[in-house]
Parts: structure tokens; sequence; C-alpha cells
């Protein structure tokens, strides 16, 4: 996992990825963990055991809800699905990382230091 | 409700749940990553091996899910509870020997703040304990800070101090009542009728006294406190209205006092000031004498009023005595009048005493601790390498200072528990101590605030004993494995925090074993004291009188004990014109030889004070027993 290419997740930035997949379907952890690597691309790579801290996390503040159901091998599995205000947190947090992005994209793009 | 507070209800209520979930939840995921390198074409072993790689430190990761929880302080305070229990059981010795230890040290400070609690804590429990004040005179400069207050004084303060709602009278006597013909020595409270009213004390049976209870030749009355009641009555109800023979007057009996402790003196009953003779005879002779009689006077302020201006009243009253009287107050006695609060007063004595001792015990309880952190730091040496398992499978550094600290903790409450026992046990002994310095001992008890302290003192001594063994916790897991449970890891930072305490522990023991050391000398001193006599062959006899007809026969009949080589008898009432002495002497040395030498009496010369003039030797020092002859024989050779 050392490798530079597939990137490991800063803290907050991991919330938001799996608020945005969730916004996508209810989905288990590690369905979680496998989308977001797929749409990024296998470029994003998602401790998993980081995960699971984080999908507490998430529903301790409301954001999203768990209920068990079965997975697509017909197994039993955790299911998170985001809330009302876990969409609204989404909305908030997607903004704010567009800003945070496009302002160090300017400054990295700046032709003079 | 808001979901964060309903997750962590549902978290605490059902954290178990909880954690069977996540382990399924885990469960599942590695059976998902494990299923996709096997559709990859991975032997399922290996795959699950990758599985379980990729996942990382499992337990890490489910504790930190646990601690997203919020309440996981509290399952680990448990978990740590069972843990420590465990290890403490299985390493008995240790367990044994700190409990002890810390026991002894918590015991004793529980033993010596119950005291202090019920004598200089607890406010007086009277409903106006707090508004009592003590009107006091002294005389410096002739060495008697306890000067009394006469009657006639009484009288004076009474017209003219303005801030007091009320102003009341005490003095005890002993007299023999009889119930029937038998005698039964009965301490009396000597009082002024607004004596209960000024306290706040209500009879539960019958009525306080009143006003004309005082007046002269009014039928004597009495009022039983509860404790005499209840001895001697059995708690009758039909007690109201008895009448008693005492002093050779009928008595009856007018109400019961509730159970509450007495002050300034516990005594069995009280009478109002014109059935005891004494004072009566003294109330005639006011007119001739400024200070035939002296009692012990306190006030209640009214409402409102400030103690500073009460004492500045009752300052400049006594200075108005020295004004209009100079022959009673003259210029060589310094007198001057004060007031005191109640409670201080009561416990001046034993204020010091006590506080010094808790500061002893608090010592002794440092070095006990001091103890038990170089026990559990030994202790630690063989534990090194059960910790660096334990941090190897994830427990982080905070986590075991909390183990360990738990550990301390669970050994420190068990001491606490242990300590109340000892406390339990010795408080008696204490209070007895007590008495000699304050009446006020009727109070202590291990009471909720007593428990309350014993357990605040438990926990603070596990943190300060635990925080050693916990600051020593820091391991080096690769080492501490390796070398096989043979503690290596950082030894010498152990031996300087051993070191550390060794050096505290010599340090207070010196202090305590100097105190101590100058405790001693001064009992040796006092022991060595030269009374002026020698006591082996002397005896001393205490003989009740009634107090209506004056014991002279007593005095001659002590002098024909056939045993005593010479004797000397000494009587002090409390009698108008000051105290009255008599002391009998017969030198002779043979008992054939008395019955032609009649024993003479004659008066031995008082001073101001009271006491009787210290002739030959006299031992009587406690003589100031107010009703009581006292005979000093001194035994013939046998």
């Amino acid at each position: 996992m050392s490798s530079r290419s597939r990137l490991d997740l800063l803290q907050g930035t991991l919330d938001l990825l799996i608020l945005k997949t969730l916004a996508l379907g209810a989905m288990h952890g590690w369905g979680i963990a496998q989308r977001i690597q797929q749409m990024s691309e296998d470029v994003l790579r998602v401790n998993q055991g980081s995960l699971y801290p984080a999908l507490h996390r998430l529903e301790a503040a409301g954001w999203i809800v768990a209920e068990w159901g079965a997975s697509e091998n017909n197994r039993q599995a955790k299911f998170y699905r985001l809330t009302k205000t876990g969409q609204r947190q989404l909305r908030e947090e997607t903004e704010l990382w567009e800003q945070m992005a496009g302002a160090v994209a300017r400054v990295l793009k700046a032709e003079t230091i | 409700m808001h979901p964060r507070f309903t997750h962590r209800f549902k978290a605490l209520r059902d954290g178990f749940a909880m954690d069977r979930e996540l382990d399924a939840e885990v469960r599942f995921h590695i059976e998902m990553e494990t299923e996709k390198y096997v559709r990859q074409g991975m032997d399922p072993a290996a795959a699950r091996t990758k599985a379980l790689r990729n996942f990382g430190p499992m337990e890490k990761h489910k504790e930190e899910v646990r601690e997203t929880r919020g309440v996981s302080w509290l399952e680990h305070l448990t978990q740590d509870l069972k843990y420590g229990v465990r290890t403490l059981i299985k390493s008995p010795g240790f367990a044994l020997l700190a409990i002890v230890t810390l026991g002894l040290g918590i015991g004793a400070n529980t033993a010596i703040f119950s005291v202090i609690n019920g004598v200089l804590l607890k406010p007086l429990p009277y409903d106006n304990g707090d508004r009592l004040v003590l009107i006091q005179q002294t005389a410096p400069l002739i060495n008697r800070p306890n000067f009394g207050v006469s009657i006639n004084e009484l009288y004076d303060y009474r017209a003219q101090l303005a801030s007091f709602e009320g102003i009341v009278e005490f003095h005890q006597m002993n007299f023999d009542l009889l119930r029937r013909g038998e005698p039964d020595r009965v301490a009396t409270g000597v009082v002024s009728p607004n004596f209960f009213d000024a306290l706040g004390i209500k009879p539960i049976l019958g009525r306080a006294f009143v006003d004309t209870d005082d007046d002269e030749g009014a039928p004597a009355v009495l009022i039983l406190t509860h404790a005499y009641w209840q001895t001697k009555f059995g708690g009758d109800r039909g007690i109201i209205g008895q009448v008693f023979q005492m002093n050779d007057r009928p008595h009856t009996v007018v109400g019961v006092l509730p159970p509450v402790p007495q002050y300034p003196n516990e005594v069995d009953l009280y009478m109002p000031t014109s059935a005891c003779p004494f004072r009566a005879a003294a109330e005639r002779q006011l007119a001739q004498n400024r200070r035939p009689f002296l009692v012990q006077v306190f006030g209640l302020l009214k409402r409102g009023a400030s103690p500073a201006t009460a004492a500045a009243e009752v300052a400049t009253v006594a200075a108005h005595f020295k004004r209009d009287y100079p022959d009673v107050y003259r210029p060589a006695l310094g007198f001057h009048a004060q007031t005191a609060n109640v409670l201080e007063q009561l416990t001046a004595r034993a204020r010091e005493l006590l506080l010094i001792l808790l500061g002893t015990t608090g010592l002794v309880l440092l070095i006990a601790c001091a103890n038990v952190a170089n026990l559990a730091l030994a202790r630690m040496l063989r534990r090194d390498r059960e910790l660096a398992m334990r941090s190897a499978l994830g427990a982080g550094r905070g986590r075991l200072v909390r183990q360990l600290l738990t550990e301390s903790l669970v050994l420190a409450v068990a001491g606490g528990a242990f300590g109340l026992l000892f406390a339990w046990s010795t408080v008696d002994m204490l209070t007895k101590f007590v008495e000699r310095f304050t009446s006020r001992t009727g109070e202590i008890d291990i009471d909720p605030g007593v428990l309350v302290f014993t357990l605040l003192v438990s926990v603070v001594t596990g943190v300060l004993f635990g925080t050693f063994p916990a600051l020593a916790s820091r391991i080096d897991v690769a080492n501490a494995l390796k070398s096989g449970g043979k503690g290596t890891s950082n030894t010498a930072g152990r031996h300087r925090l051993q070191s550390a305490l060794i050096i505290a522990q010599v340090a207070v023991s010196v202090v305590l074993l100097v105190g101590a050391g100058l405790l001693l000398v001064s009992l040796y001193r006092l022991q060595s004291v030269d009374p002026g006599f020698k006591p082996e062959r002397v005896m001393s006899a205490e003989v009740f009188g009634n107090f209506t007809k004056y014991p002279d026969a007593l005095a001659t009949r002590t002098l024909y004990l056939p045993s005593a080589r010479t004797t000397r008898t000494r009587f002090r009432r409390y009698l108008g014109g000051g105290d009255e002495c008599r002391a009998a002497e017969r030198a002779s040395a043979r008992p054939d030889a008395i019955p032609d030498s009649r024993p003479h009496l004659r008066h031995a010369g008082c001073q101001a004070d009271g006491r009787c003039a210290r002739r030959q030797h006299e031992v009587l020092r406690d003589a100031r027993h107010p009703a009581s002859s006292r005979a000093l024989v001194h035994r013939a050779r046998s």
C-alpha cells in the first residue's frame, strides 16, 4: 500500500466519499470500499479497517442509518443509507471541498512564486 | 430525540449486542474480500490471508468503532475492574499487603476526620446555635483566663446589652434526688427560665421553664433530659407531675427534653435558679457582695445583630464595671470581658490537637502510599511481558495507563473499606481521648459525610500511588517480548522513580519521628515532674454530702479512720462570700492517740479564685467538683 499511485485517504475526505457513495444507494461496508475504489478508477484506496470507525461515526452523527439486509450473494449484511441530514451534510461538505480544491489548484497553477 | 443521543443511549443499553453486530459486520467484510480474491483465481487460504492483511489490525479498528459510541469508557471501566480484581486475586500477597497498608493509613485518617467532623465541623444541634455567643470575663494579670460571671454582672449585662435577644445562665450542681427513699446522684443544670428558649429546644413532654418558676419561693420544678428519663424511668409518659425530694424540698417534674446533645455540660436534669439552694442564698447577698456566685453566661444575638457590635457592647459594660466598682475590679486583675462563639469555645482546646493529629495521619497515609507505590513498581517488573503483549495486541498507552490506574483504584477502595472497619473499631477510643479536651463529643459518628471523605481519600490515594507504576509503564514492546519475560525495559527510569519514592518516604518518616520524639519527651518530662509529695501511700476519697447539712460530721469521722496515719479533709461548697474551704487536720501519728485529741476544725485561707490555699502539698487539684468533699488519707504503715 506504499504505492504513491494509490492514495491513502485523509480522514475528513473518507467521510465525504462515504456520504457520496451512499447518495447513490444503500450499501454495506465492503461494497462502499469497492465502489470508492472503482469510481476513482483504482486511484483512491480505502483503508478497510478505518472504514468501520468512520461508518459508526457518521451513524452516531445521524447522517447515515444502518439496517441488516440480504446482500447480493444472499448473506446477512449491514446496509448503510443516507438520511435527510446526511444529504444536507453531503451538499455542504461537497461545496466546502470544491472551494478548497479550487483554492489549492489556483495556488498551484500560479505562474510565479 | 437527538440522533446522537439515541445512538448513545442504544449503545449504553446494549453494548454487547453492538459488539456482536460489529463482529458480524467485519466477518462479512472479510468474507466478501476473500471471495473477491478467490474469484480472481487465488487459493482460498491465501485469499483469506490477503483479505485480513488488507483490513489491517482488526482489534484496533474494532476498538476505534467502540470509541465512537462514546460510552466505551464505561465498558472499559467494567472490563478494567474485572481484570484488575482478577490480577489482584492472582497475587494475593501483594494485594493483602497493599490493602492492609493503605487500610491503616486511610482508617487513621477516617477516624480522625470523623472526630473533626463531629466536633469542629457540625453546627450546634440547636435552632439558634449560630446566634449563641458566650460572654466571658477574664483577669489575665492574675492568670485567670476564665474569671466567671457573677449574678450581679449577669443582671447588669441583661439590662444593658441591646444586641441580645436573651441572656441565659448555667451552672452545674450535683444533688441527691430521692426516689422512694433511694438516693440518686444527679448532675443538675441550674439555668435561668429562658435557657431552653434561647437554645431553641422544645420539651417533648410537658413544658419548658417559665418566668414564674424563678420567683423567690416558687415551687421547685425539674425538667428531665431524655437520657435520664429513658434510663431511670423507662420513658414513662406519666412522669410529668411526679414529685421527688431534693435538697429537703419537693421538686415536681414539669417537662422532658428531646434527645439532643447538651451544652455547655451533659447533665441529668435541669432546675430553675430559684431551686438551687446555693444560687438562692447568693441571691440574698447581692447587695453586700458584687461577686458572690459565678455562673456561665451566654446570650442569643438578635437576628441581624453583628457579633462585632455585640462584643463591643459587652466590652463597654465591663469597662463600666471597672469604673463603678474599682474595689472589686482592681487594675491588678487586668479585668475585661469579651464574647466568644459558643461552638469555637467548646472546641477551642481540641481544635489544635485534632488538626495536628490529622496532619500526622495525613503523613502516615503518604508513607503508606509511597510504600505501596514501591511495591507496585517492583511488581511491574514482572508484568512487562503482559503489558508488552497487551500493547502489541493494540492497546494504546493511554489504555494501559488507565488499566493500571484502575487496578490501583481497586486496591485503594478495598483499602478504604478495610480502613473504614479500622476506623469504626477505633473511633470510640479516640472519642474517649478527645473528651478530655472538649465536651462536644456526642456527635462523633461515622456518618455519610465521613463516608464521602473516606471514598475521596481512597480515590486520591489510589491515583497517588497508582500514577507511579502507570508512569513506568512505557514499554519497549519488541524487547520485552524478546527477552521472554525477564523485564529489561526502561529499568533506569524505574530505578530513578523508586529512589525518588524512597527518598520521599524517608523524608516524611523523619518529620514524623521528630514529631513523635518531641511528644515523647514532653510526656516524659510531664511524668517526672515532682508533685511535691510522696504519692505512694496517699489515698484520696470522695464523699458526697447533703448540702443542706453541712458535713462537719464527716470531717470528724474521717479523722478517726483507724488505718490512717494522718488525714486531711477539705470541703468546698459554693456559698456566699466566695468559696469556703475547711480543712481538718490530725497530724497525730497513732490511732490510739485519737480519743483525747479532739480534731480541730479550722477555716483554711481561701484565695479569691476559689481555690484553697495549698498547704503542705495538697493533692486536691481536681477537687473542683462543686458538690464534693474530698478526704485525703495518709495510710498508716502496715
